[in-house]
């Protein structure tokens, strides 16, 4: 039994130092791509897209793999699963992730926002039965969400260039950094380790992204049909959504919103 | 023994995560969460019955009136489909600054163009935000428009926070940048949960253009279609 544990023990640690490295690669990446010039502005945003060429390749893969197989998995999602049960499936799945979340409201320095992370854990557990219901939401208690992109981006790194990975979509290096250290610093997946059921952890996060493209698939609709370059609209909500994640801690009165000239009428 | 040394461990823990530098914008975004809930107090007080209240006040009712309307019409069911699209349009059309909103969705390629690529840019931007807003607003299926807050930006704008309540599920943060002009509220971005509309707007036809080799043309064919 003991052996066992040590031998775990190690494997932990080993997963921790190669955490510790691409975590560190990572940070050499983001901080040599700071150094390059080839930014685009739009409208205040500061968007970098040095491998614009091969995310749009990339994109385009995409689209093909949503049409052929993950929009119709949402349909049938949609289909089989009516909306409440669909909340309670977020819900649930905000509530597995309240660890992470409470995390990087720490490390950001929000302590209230990591308090509200706590008495939302605890209450939708108990009262929600283990988080299928937002009781604490229904409160006034709303979810936030958190992850360790956004910590980054408040400690002042930034995005790095812009990436669009094939079938989780578009992000940016920094992004996806905390993408990759949040599911490895999760304590569900160490448990999950430990008891031999990583695959599992896996499972949740299949569901996680059917979650989170059964929200997006309407919007993303209304971008693709609004919009003549969708590749470059897309670009740009992911960083304007990125940005309002991060502010969420700011008052409406501090929260920023891009600058608007003032123009002369005679143009 | 062993709970001992767990324990000893976690102290240990603690004590390294408490040394641990904390990183100064954390430091600094405690401070400006503290700094935030004076100044809004602040605010409170110091605008009490002065023009900036009127302002805000006004654009609230605004857009309050502005969205009661859209309802009413929306929600009347002796109106034909093309009818209430009609009305849709011709709301757009009176509250909605599209010589602004397409002025800025055009970016610095504004000034390289030509007086009647601009006039030809105008009118088919306005054609193209009256399209795309009939389409989004004519799913309409009772959902309610509150406004919660409004606040001054700039010079001359004020941002009011409304909610889209569906009937049933989650709640929507809409918030309408209305600019005061000549007398009048008209509405120059509509920011759906931190998403601008019109500077999403703007990155779509910068990247039009930048890759047809910044030539405003390759746009204007683009929304001719």
């Amino acid at each position: 039994m003991l052996n066992k544990e040590t031998t775990t023990g190690k494997i932990m640690k080993k997963k921790f130092s190669n955490l510790a490295l691409i975590f560190s690669a990572s940070f050499v990446l983001i901080s040599c791509a700071n150094t390059h010039n080839n930014k685009i502005m739009a409208g205040g945003l500061e968007i970098h897209d040095p491998l614009e060429n091969l995310n749009r390749g990339i994109f385009a893969f995409n689209e093909v793999v949503d049409d052929a197989l993950i929009n119709p998995i949402i349909e049938g999602y949609r289909t089989v699963v009516p909306e409440p049960g669909r909340r309670g499936v977020k819900n649930f799945l905000r509530n597995i992730k309240s660890p992470i979340t409470f995390a990087n409201q720490l490390l950001q320095g929000d302590i209230d926002g990591a308090g509200k992370v706590f008495v939302r854990a605890v209450v939708n557990t108990l009262v929600g039965l283990g988080g299928i219901f937002d009781v604490a939401g229904y409160e006034g208690m709303k979810y936030e969400s958190e992850d360790f992109g956004q910590t980054l981006g408040v400690w002042g790194v930034g995005h790095g260039p812009y990436l669009v990975v094939p079938f989780l979509g578009p992000s940016s290096l920094r992004d996806y950094t905390g993408y990759v250290v949040d599911s490895f610093a999760d304590p569900l997946r160490w448990y999950l380790h430990n008891i031999d059921r990583e695959e599992l952890y896996y499972v949740k996060l299949g569901a996680d992204y059917l979650d989170l493209r059964t929200s997006l698939i309407d919007v993303l609709q209304d971008l693709e049909s609004s919009s003549i370059d969708y590749y470059a609209t897309v670009r740009s909500t992911y960083y304007q959504n990125r940005d309002a994640l991060m502010q969420d801690r700011l008052s409406a009165i501090e929260a920023s919103v891009p600058a608007f000239p003032e123009y002369d009428d005679n143009f | 023994m062993r709970t001992i040394r767990l324990f000893s461990k976690i102290l240990i823990l603690a004590v390294i995560s408490l040394t641990l530098p904390i990183p100064a914008n954390a430091i600094e975004s405690i401070n400006g969460l503290k700094h935030n809930q004076f100044s809004f107090i602040k605010i409170e007080i110091n605008n009490d019955n002065n023009a900036e209240n009127k302002k805000i006040a006004g654009a609230e009712n605004f857009v309050g009136s502005m969205a009661q309307r859209a309802i009413g019409f929306l929600s009347d069911e002796t109106l034909t489909r093309e009818q209430q699209i009609k009305k849709f349009q011709k709301l757009l059309n009176n509250t909605f600054d599209m010589k602004t909103i397409a002025r800025f969705s055009l970016g610095r390629y504004w000034r390289t163009s030509t007086k009647q690529e601009q006039q030809e840019y105008l009118a088919l931007f306005k054609d193209m935000i009256i399209n795309i807003y009939s389409e989004r607003f004519g799913e309409y299926s009772g959902q309610n428009l509150e406004v919660r807050s409004a606040r001054t930006e700039g010079k001359s704008d004020t941002i009011v926070t409304t909610y889209i309540v569906p009937k049933k599920g989650v709640e929507i943060q809409v918030d309408w940048r209305v600019r005061y002009k000549d007398g009048r509220y008209k509405v120059i971005d509509v920011i759906v949960e931190g998403i601008s509309m019109a500077v999403t707007q703007r990155s779509d036809f910068a990247s039009v253009i930048q890759r047809g080799g910044g030539d405003v043309n390759v746009l204007i064919v683009h929304l001719q279609q």
